[in-house]
């Protein structure tokens, strides 16, 4: 009889429920989350990079806001508004939290997290987890990570409480992109360090706004260089990164410059016979 | 010839000034927003790619014989007492303090042109610029000139062609440079906007050379100035310009000589000279392509009543709104920097492009053939440049995309 009670107390009776009113409340919600998940992206890679940059972080917020206000008003169709009920429904919470949703509502608390403390956001290239992809989408549980193979990698949020995220662009449409050359140690180091940075400056994809620079590492069996500088769009990273590399190895060409030859032990390493 | 009213008595026409203080011609803020409207539409919109754009299609039925009067092609004299002003005293000069002089030019403003024809009436020696295949080499042969080079005053008049943006397209801009900082005889450059600022950029050029000066922008008070037809002394009535939704004059009708300025005038001219960016070549494609006379059959009552005293001697001019300028919103990352590629060269060949651009000769072929099926590039023989008309809608495409630009 209380129990009964109870839960008549915690929940409206059925002729004060308007079903109506909550249908059409989680239809709209779906449409628009739909919408903005489908149609915000497809707007965005439409517009000049700089836009695309602006809108695409907004996706997640806006998602999120529209779930909490239809959830919101859901409850308040089905549920009596009192300190009671509200205590009953946290209890209950609780309970299936902490038997069989712990690693569901982990994520999902993640999710929340990452909307505002923004270690991603769509658009930027990440690394999680040894995967690295440009975000396409960020759920309420997981990440969408597109890899430059055209792999989509779907990655729960909750990875953030123990592991590290690299974030390449951060909200910015330029990336350091590097191009690594190998040669042999008795190269001109000076000669080809000014070299590759003209590579860099005259590539069509250069950003001139931001630096170049030549990075050069003494290995035991040869000269890397690393040449980093920044595309005008993310988006480019690979066009750049393979047009970097293209004219360098011309460049380097013309300038006679020798390869690298590896020792067989250093071979051997690194890729051992079966 | 395209000349100020006889009798003008507001002053030299044409001036030059330091870049550092050239300010394009502000944009009226309704076209602004009108701009950012259809921009943003055409994104959305499918395909991205340019709308054909045929500057002679806005030309309704004006005789040849006329358009030349009031249209005429610009003759880069006229901008001669300009460029004296600035150099007169410089060349008289036995020891200048800066020997070197160095202009900037926005593409279609007629001064390399100019600049070029006055040091050639004062017996400077002229440069002419190397091939791309010397540039790449490094340009030794075609830099030992400058030793054995005649006594008197140079030109330099195109320093955008003294460079490619390759890996070894630097070295011979590079090292002549040097050579310029330690002259002492007379020495005049031009540099086109777009190189100039890639190679301060690049080689910091401008930490070298002088600060340079370029031609004044074109706003709307010149362009009233400007564009008037030089009928005056030549026997033919004088021509007004109204426009074509309202009868209200675009440019004030000349009376004894002189713009009678107590007439109201529409706004067109303030919409050209921004949208020009100031640039004289631009402005005159633009205001050409804008005309139309004889047929009436689009005109309204209102401005066919406001002609009715001159009617027969009467310009029409298309609308700004309704004019039909290119608008290019494509994401075709290949047309991007051919384009862009184009702009900091001066224009080139189809097989120079494809040797700066990671694209094969077919695909660079295939695409400047679009550019120049939608009305954005022009070809003279082998070589391709960005046409007068479709230079704003070029440079707002670039300018979207976050790629370098010149500053004027």
């Amino acid at each position: 009889m209380n129990g009964e009670t109870s839960t008549a107390q915690l929940l409206r009776s059925i002729q004060d429920i308007h079903f109506v009113r909550i249908v059409v409340t989680l239809a709209l919600a779906w449409l628009l989350t739909a919408l903005i998940e489908r149609g915000t992206p497809q707007l965005a890679n439409r517009l000049p990079g700089r836009m695309r940059m602006f809108i695409l972080p907004y996706i997640p917020v806006t998602r999120l806001a529209i779930q909490i206000i239809a959830i919101g008003v859901v409850l308040t169709q089905i549920v009596n508004p009192s300190f009671e009920s509200l205590v009953t429904i946290l209890g209950a919470a609780g309970l299936a939290i902490g038997f069989g949703f712990k690693d569901y509502v982990s994520s999902i608390i993640a999710g929340v997290v990452t909307i505002y403390e923004r270690p991603y956001r769509p658009g930027d290239w990440v690394e999680i987890g040894g995967v690295y992809g440009e975000v396409r989408s960020i759920g309420l549980r997981a990440l969408k990570l597109v890899t430059p193979d055209d792999t989509v990698v779907t990655i729960p949020h909750q990875l953030i409480w123990n592991e590290s995220i690299h974030n390449a662009n951060d909200g910015l449409r330029d990336l350091m992109c590097v191009a690594d050359f190998y040669l042999h140690p008795e190269n001109d180091a000076a000669q080809i360090q000014q070299t590759l940075k003209e590579v860099a400056l005259t590539s069509p994809y250069i950003q001139l706004d931001r630096p170049v620079s030549v990075v050069v590492h003494e290995k035991l069996w040869a000269t890397h260089f690393r040449l980093k500088a920044y595309p005008i769009d993310s988006r480019d990273q690979f066009l750049f990164i393979s047009d970097m590399t293209v004219r360098g190895k011309q460049a380097l060409a013309r300038l006679g410059a020798h390869p690298a030859s590896i020792p067989p032990a250093i071979q051997e390493q690194a890729s051992p016979r079966q | 010839m395209i000349e100020t009213p006889s009798g003008s008595a507001a002053g030299p026409l044409w001036h030059l000034i330091a870049l550092s203080s050239y300010q394009r011609p502000p944009q009226p803020t309704s076209e602004a927003v009108r701009q950012r409207i259809r921009g943003f539409a055409d994104h959305l919109r499918r395909p991205i790619t340019a709308r054909v754009f045929r500057p002679e299609a806005n030309l309704v039925e004006v005789p040849d014989a006329l358009l030349d009067q009031i249209a005429a092609q610009p003759d880069p004299a006229m901008l001669l007492p300009a460029v004296g002003q600035m150099l007169e005293g410089w060349l008289a000069s036995p020891n200048p303090v800066a020997p070197v002089q160095l202009a900037v030019s926005a593409p279609f403003s007629w001064l390399p042109e100019a600049l070029a024809l006055w040091a050639r009436e004062r017996g400077f020696w002229q440069v002419q610029p190397p091939t791309p295949q010397e540039i790449l080499d490094g340009g030794h042969t075609w830099l030992q000139q400058f030793d054995r080079r005649p006594d008197g005053p140079l030109l330099i008049p195109n320093l955008e062609r003294l460079y490619l943006r390759h890996q070894a397209g630097l070295s011979l801009l590079q090292r002549l440079v040097e050579w310029l900082s330690i002259q002492q005889q007379h020495c005049l450059i031009n540099c086109d906007s777009w190189a100039w600022a890639y190679l301060c950029k690049v080689i910091q050029i401008d930490r070298i050379l002088p600060e340079p000066f370029t031609l004044a922008p074109c706003d709307e008070p010149f362009l009233t100035r400007w564009l008037q037809a030089p009928a005056a002394g030549q026997g033919q009535p004088d021509f007004v310009f109204r426009q074509a939704n309202n009868g209200r004059y675009v440019l004030a009708p000349i009376v004894s000589g002189a713009h009678e300025l107590s007439r109201e005038t529409t706004d067109f001219l303030r919409h050209l000279a921004a949208y020009s960016r100031g640039i004289p070549g631009v402005a005159w494609t633009l205001w050409r392509s804008s005309l139309q006379y004889g047929d009436e059959q689009n005109l309204t009552e209102k401005a066919l009543e406001s002609a009715r005293e001159d009617r027969n001697r009467t310009i029409w001019v298309q609308p700004w709104s309704e004019l039909d300028l290119p608008r290019i919103t494509t994401s075709d990352q290949s047309r991007i920097i051919i384009l862009h590629a184009l702009l900091l060269h001066g224009g080139m060949t189809t097989h120079t492009l494809a040797g700066l651009l990671p694209l094969s000769t077919s695909e660079v072929t295939n695409q400047l053939q679009r550019l120049k099926n939608t009305g954005i590039l022009n070809q003279t023989g082998l070589h391709w440049q960005v046409r007068p008309g479709a230079y704003p809608a070029v440079r707002e495409l670039l300018a979207r995309d976050g790629y370098l630009l010149d500053v004027m």
